[in-house]
C-alpha cells in the first residue's frame, strides 16, 4: 500500500480529474493505485498516468474551441486528446443508444447543413449559426448558446472532437444530445471568412491550414522575421509581451515571436516576447 | 436520422483503427467475460505484455463506454465490472481482421508467406 505521502500524491492527482469522475471512479481508482503499488508498479508511473489521464479528461471536458495561442497548448492537446478524438469522430452511434442523438459534420463545407438536418429531423429547437472563422476551424463546431432562461445546454451529454482542418488541433466536429432534450440552443459553426472579413475565432497561426503554418517564423527574431513576413503580403499586427492588444507598432528587433493569430484572410496578429538571452541580459 | 463518417474505399469499417491501443486490449480482455479495472490491467499484462497504466485505462473505460462498445454492469462493490456490446464485439471483430489482413502481407512481403 502506499503510504501517507505516497497516498496523497494519489489524491493530488486524483483531485486534477472532473468533479463527474471523481465521484464515479475516485474511490476504485485509489484502490487500484493501491493495487498496482503492491504488484510493484513505481509510484511515480502511477501518479504519472493519473495526471495525464486527468489532464485528458479536462480537456474533453472543457470546449475546445479557444484559439491555441501556443505551440505547448497545441502539443499538449495533440497528445492527450488525439485518441479520443480520432476515435470519437469515426465511430458510429453507439448501438441501442436511443437515449443519446449524435449529429456530426462529415463536410467541413456542409457543417451548418448536416448539423441543421440532424436537429430537425428530431424535432429540436435548435438553430445553428455560421461565423467566419481562421482556415483550420472551417466546419467546426465553435460554441454553443442558450437564449432567455432556457437550460439547453444540460441537453448536451457530450462534444466529439475531431482534427480541425489541415490535418491537425482538436475541433468539436458534433455533439451528443439527450433524445428527450426540449431546451433552446443555438450552435455556432465555423464558416470560410469572405476576402477581408475578420474573424470571429482564429486558431494558432502556425497550426496546420492556418496562413503561418510550416512557416519557419517561430521562434525567429523580429529583426529576422520581418522580411519574411512582408513576402506574405498581410497585414501584420504586434501583441507584444505583457500587452494584450495587437497594435501596428513593431517590438524591438530583438524580441522573439512566440505566436499569433489570424485576425482575417489579410490581417495578422503575432505575439513577440523578449528573447530569454535579452531578458537575462537585461536583469544582468 | 443520424449522420456517419464514411470510410474513404478499401479501408473497410474498421471504427477501431484509430482508436488507441488501449481501447483494443480492454476490447480483447473484455471479450473473455466482465471484469473491474483491476482485472482487466492484470489481464491485458497477461496475454499482452501491455502494463496498461490506471489513468490511460479509465479514459479508455470511459470512452468506449460513450461509444456504446462496453456498459457498466450494476453493482454495490467499489470494483465496477464491464462488460464488452454487441457494437464492441463487431468493432473488435473488424479490426482484428483489418490487422489479420496488415499481418498478412507484411509475412508475405517479407518472405514469411506460408509460414
Amino acid at each position: 500500500m502506499p503510504g501517507n505521502g505516497e497516498g496523497r500524491l494519489i489524491s493530488l492527482a486524483l483531485r486534477c480529474y472532473p468533479q463527474a469522475w471523481r465521484a464515479r471512479h475516485g474511490d476504485e481508482a485509489r484502490e487500484l493505485a493501491a493495487l498496482l503499488a503492491e504488484d510493484g508498479v513505481p509510484l511515480r508511473s502511477i501518479v504519472w498516468n493519473y495526471f495525464k489521464g486527468a489532464t485528458r479528461a479536462q480537456l474533453v471536458q472543457t470546449r475546445m474551441i479557444g484559439r491555441l495561442r501556443t505551440g505547448v497548448a497545441a502539443l499538449v492537446t495533440a497528445t492527450s486528446l488525439a485518441a479520443v478524438s480520432l476515435l470519437v469522430s469515426v465511430l458510429p452511434a453507439p448501438a441501442g443508444a436511443a437515449s443519446v442523438v449524435r449529429a456530426d459534420i462529415t463536410s467541413r463545407a456542409r457543417a451548418a447543413a448536416q448539423l441543421a438536418a440532424v436537429f430537425e429531423s428530431h424535432h429540436f429547437d435548435i438553430g445553428v449559426e455560421q461565423l467566419p472563422v481562421s482556415p483550420s476551424l472551417v466546419g467546426s463546431i465553435l460554441a454553443t448558446k442558450t437564449s432567455g432562461d432556457s437550460t439547453g445546454n444540460n441537453g448536451i451529454l457530450g462534444r466529439i472532437s475531431g482534427t480541425c482542418a489541415g490535418g491537425a488541433g482538436i475541433c468539436t466536429q458534433g455533439l451528443l444530445l439527450a433524445s428527450h432534450f426540449s431546451g433552446h440552443l443555438v450552435v455556432l459553426v465555423g464558416r470560410v471568412a469572405k476576402p477581408g472579413e475578420k474573424y470571429a475565432e482564429s486558431a494558432d497561426v502556425f497550426r496546420p491550414g492556418e496562413p503561418l503554418a510550416g512557416s519557419t517564423l517561430l521562434g525567429r527574431t523580429v529583426e529576422a522575421a520581418v522580411p519574411m513576413l512582408d513576402r506574405l503580403h498581410v497585414d501584420v499586427l504586434w501583441e507584444v509581451f505583457g500587452n494584450k492588444t495587437c497594435t501596428a507598432s513593431a517590438p524591438d528587433d530583438s524580441y522573439q515571436l512566440t505566436g499569433g493569430f489570424a485576425i482575417s484572410t489579410v490581417s495578422i496578429c503575432l505575439e513577440a516576447a523578449p528573447s530569454p538571452r535579452a531578458a537575462m541580459g537585461r536583469r544582468g | 436520422m443520424v449522420l456517419r463518417k464514411s470510410e474513404p474505399d478499401g479501408v473497410g469499417h474498421d471504427v477501431l483503427r484509430r482508436a488507441g491501443d488501449a481501447s483494443v486490449l480492454i476490447l480483447t480482455s473484455l471479450a473473455e467475460g466482465p471484469k473491474h479495472g483491476y482485472a482487466l490491467i492484470q489481464d491485458v499484462r497477461r496475454f499482452s505484455g501491455v502494463q496498461l497504466g490506471p489513468g490511460t485505462l479509465y479514459g479508455a473505460l470511459d470512452r468506449l463506454e460513450l461509444l456504446g462498445m462496453i456498459e457498466a454492469l450494476a453493482t454495490d462493490a467499489r470494483r465496477q465490472p464491464y462488460r464488452i456490446t454487441s457494437a464492441g464485439t463487431a468493432a473488435l471483430g473488424e479490426h482484428l481482421d483489418a490487422l489479420e489482413r496488415i499481418s498478412s502481407v507484411g509475412r508475405t512481403r517479407l518472405g514469411f508467406a506460408g509460414a
